[in-house]
């Protein structure tokens, strides 16, 4: 085994802290949690749901910045738990020497991709004239 | 500190050899996680189709593919829940003996069942 000793602990962890990821890991699965069960209310509360009942719901001031807040965690959340899953078996030891250029490849897709999920998020909920879109 | 452990297993060995119901919850928790990770696009644009218009609403709550593909989601948000909360308690030192790890194990594949069940038949029917 090959000791790090650059001072640089990971390149593509979230916060540069395996203590700090682990505390955005926890911190952000309770807002997950509490953001699902708030959905599961509605749902169970509302049987056959109408469009009325949905969006005057969601676009309530309370669930804009609920889901705001439960966006930012999911994006925080997906990104500490794909770099544990890409580290953990994307590694030179499981699969050679190509493994360390792949994790990087599949790490910055990842990243974009939350980036991009994270700002639709918020634009669906927080956007000019939100959700308004041809079907 | 030298250990001869093993290390840098592949995956399907460590499965192979590990078939513990702690072992099986785990792996199945990072596959959920990942299922979740691929999905949330779909649900992002279901969730911005059915706030766009009643008619958009419609398209999304009346089509049976969709159902599934949101069913598929609950259900994965649901195991995941279920077994992060397992992980919750074992931050806190909770059920993190053979023994008692194996029994939440159990406990935790119930309940997850129980709500990928119901979820089936709420969210389809």
């Amino acid at each position: 085994m090959i000791k790090n000793n650059s001072g640089v602990k990971s390149a593509t962890g979230l916060t540069g802290s395996g203590t700090r990821d682990w505390m955005v890991q926890r911190i952000s699965a309770i807002v997950l949690a509490v953001y699902s069960i708030v959905l599961l209310g509605f749902f169970l509360t509302h049987g056959d749901v109408t469009f009325l009942e949905w969006s005057s719901f969601m676009y309530s001031l309370p669930m804009r910045l609920f889901s705001l807040v439960a966006i930012l965690a999911l994006a925080g959340h997906a990104w500490v738990g794909m770099w544990t899953v890409f580290t953990d078996y994307i590694t030179s030891g499981k699969m050679g020497e190509s493994a360390t250029k792949l994790r990087m490849v599949l790490q910055t897709f990842m990243i974009l991709a939350i980036l991009v999920y994270l700002f639709w998020g918020i634009m669906i909920f927080w956007g000019n004239g939100f959700g308004v879109i041809a079907v | 500190m030298k250990s001869n452990r093993p290390i840098d297993l592949p995956l399907s060995q460590v499965i192979s050899v590990n078939r513990s119901p702690i072992a099986i919850a785990s792996i199945l928790h990072r596959i959920s996680g990942i299922i979740l990770f691929l999905l949330i696009p779909v649900m992002l644009w279901l969730l911005q189709t059915s706030l766009a218009s009643p008619e958009s609403f419609l398209t999304v709550f009346d089509n049976v593919f969709l159902r599934f593909l949101a069913w598929i989601f609950v259900a994965a948000t649901a195991y995941h829940f279920v077994m992060g909360v397992k992980h919750l308690f074992a931050d806190n030192g909770q059920n993190e003996e053979l023994k008692s790890a194996r029994t939440a194990s159990f406990v935790s594949f119930v309940i997850a069942a129980i709500l990928i069940v119901a979820s089936f038949v709420w969210v389809m029917f």
